[in-house]
């Protein structure tokens, strides 16, 4: 069933409300789509990946103060502490496995090397640490370069600049070692 | 395999690659449910407490049938006053008129003005402090509204207090304390309402605690668990203390308008020391558009010195004004001023004495 988006007849007209209010309908309205897919990425439910993100924007609303103009990464690492948050209350190991659309497993012959290959990274992505996965991925999906991750892992540019570097050999590396077994 | 060539087949695994999902809910009531603080039963735990919103804010609906009555800032049922429509539980305040200016008309460029009062800074009372936590105190005005089905507004005076240790730990204590209007037909209009025990639930006190930043990241191995990556420290009661970070923080790059609320959220975020006052002024001072409005008092009664921006958006004006003691050049206070097609006070912040303590929950004793 298509969502229907929020009506600006629902919302009090920003402006008005005052400078806060301005700032933080237009922070929400651009960045509530990549939050989203963030969510979806890592839960596999997009009803749970949309609860997720009404949640980072709650707290983004909390700490307005704290955040960076450049407020995507920070998001991000928002919705990363809340999914830490929700996996150690259940005391779950989280998975962050990548999920392969189904028709990608049902290709015509000439395919099956894709999809072979596409099993080999998702396999290689599993064996990595949660941390690696994590740092891997937001680089990969959310597309973020390395002050943006910095930002969005709450460390120092370096370290995140050492830990993508890590993450990604030891994803090759677990590559490697998967087709060996093959 | 080369890098792009991972990048590459890693996106081909993206399941959300073409998803693109606009909010449901409206920006307004995610700040409403921001604002609350029940007790929570939703999926997600610790950092926002708070109850589901929609179904609040429909039942407020319901409940006040008889006069449609949109709240901009939802409640709950945990924290609010008694329900007892015999008595309005907060004072009825004034109606809300802009701060005077010394100089209302055409006033010059601030920036002379602020570079002088930049070079003569003296010292806060509050700059000799020493304490684990940043206390931070202040009152607002305009974040949460009320209005009728006829467009009669009724908006909250909320006290806030902030405590914040050097890793981010601490506490936040929002008050509702009175009730203030922006014109004198909402302020009748509402007290009658409020006469006649017509009146919704009104916020009370919120007390949420934070805990340590550095406890918030994911449960995968810390950086200090990784030899060779030096952990970070941040002592997050301090502002930046480099220019360029400091102007990037005010958001000086977009404007004196933004810059000006940016400067009001740093005073709201920081204890801030003398050396950043004076960097913070000096930037303001950079910008265009920052006119010098001299002498004014500010709602807390205090002297202080003012300047102001304008900013056009169609046929619609506003006005942000910026108080400043003179001496010592804190911020005091922000006005957000609607200046066409009507003149009134949107929203205000007054900024009170922060400090340092060594206690949780105390404030500085001078």
């Amino acid at each position: 069933m298509p969502r229907k988006p929020a009506s600006e007849l629902d919302d009090p007209p920003a402006q008005r409300m005052g400078p806060d209010h301005a700032w933080f309908t237009g922070l929400y309205q651009a960045h509530h789509a990549a939050v989203v897919r963030y969510g979806r990425r890592r839960l596999g439910d997009l009803d749970a990946a949309a609860e997720l993100a009404q949640e980072v924007f709650v707290v983004a609303w909390r700490r307005r103060r704290e955040m960076p103009d450049r407020s995507l990464p920070w998001l991000y690492g928002v919705a990363r502490r809340l999914l830490a948050n929700e996996w150690r209350a259940r005391r779950a190991i989280p998975e962050l496995r990548p999920r392969i659309a189904a028709d990608d497993l049902g290709q015509p012959d000439g395919e099956a090397d894709a999809v072979v290959a596409r099993v080999d990274l998702r396999a290689a992505l599993a064996r990595l640490s949660d941390a690696d996965r994590e740092v891997v991925l937001l680089a990969a999906w959310e597309g973020l370069g390395v002050a943006e991750l910095a930002t969005a892992l709450d460390c120092s540019r370096t370290a995140a600049k050492v830990r993508l570097h890590r993450a990604r050999r030891r994803l090759r590396s677990a590559l490697a070692d998967g087709r060996h077994v093959h | 395999m080369r890098a792009q060539n991972l990048l590459s087949r890693l996106r081909e695994l993206d399941p959300a690659r073409d998803l693109d999902v606009p909010p449901t809910v409206p920006a307004g009531q995610i700040i409403a449910r921001a604002e609350a603080a029940a007790p929570r039963t939703g999926r997600w735990p610790a950092s926002a407490r708070s109850a589901p919103v929609r179904p609040a804010f429909r039942r407020r609906g319901i409940a006040l049938a008889a006069a449609a009555v949109i709240v901009a800032g939802a409640v709950t049922a945990g924290l609010l006053y008694p329900a007892d429509r015999a008595r309005f539980p907060i004072e009825v305040g004034p109606v809300v008129v802009p701060i005077a200016h010394e100089l209302a008309g055409d006033a010059p460029p601030a920036a002379a003005r602020l570079r002088d009062l930049a070079r003569h800074l003296t010292s806060s009372a509050y700059d000799r402090d020493t304490g684990r936590y940043a206390y931070r105190h202040g009152k607002s005005w305009g974040a949460t509204r009320l209005t009728s089905a006829e467009g009669h507004e009724m908006s909250f005076v909320e006290e806030e207090e902030s405590w914040t240790a050097p890793d981010g730990s601490g506490r936040h204590r929002q008050r509702t304390v009175a009730a203030e209007f922006p014109d004198e037909a909402s302020r009748r209009y509402w007290e009658g309402e409020v006469a006649g025990g017509r009146f919704p639930p009104i916020p009370n006190e919120s007390v949420l605690d934070d805990p340590p930043a550095s406890t918030s990241s994911s449960p995968s191995p810390s950086p200090a668990s990784d030899p060779g990556v030096p952990v970070p420290l941040t002592d997050r009661t301090l502002p930046p203390s480099r220019r360029a970070e400091l102007a990037e923080r005010l958001r000086a790059q977009y404007g004196a308008f933004d810059a000006a609320k940016w400067t009001m959220e740093l005073y709201r975020a920081y204890v801030v020391p003398r050396e950043t006052r004076r960097q913070v002024i000096e930037i303001l001072a950079t910008l265009d558009g920052f006119v010098w409005r001299g002498r004014v008092t500010d709602r807390a009664g205090r002297s202080g010195v003012a300047i102001s921006v304008d900013r056009r958006t169609g046929d619609e004006r506003y006005q942000m004004v910026l108080v400043f003691d003179p001496n010592t050049g804190e911020l005091l206070a922000l006005d957000y001023v609607e200046l066409a097609p009507h003149r009134e006070t949107m929203a205000y912040v007054i900024i009170l004495p922060p400090g340092r303590v060594d206690t949780l929950g105390a404030t500085p004793q001078r």
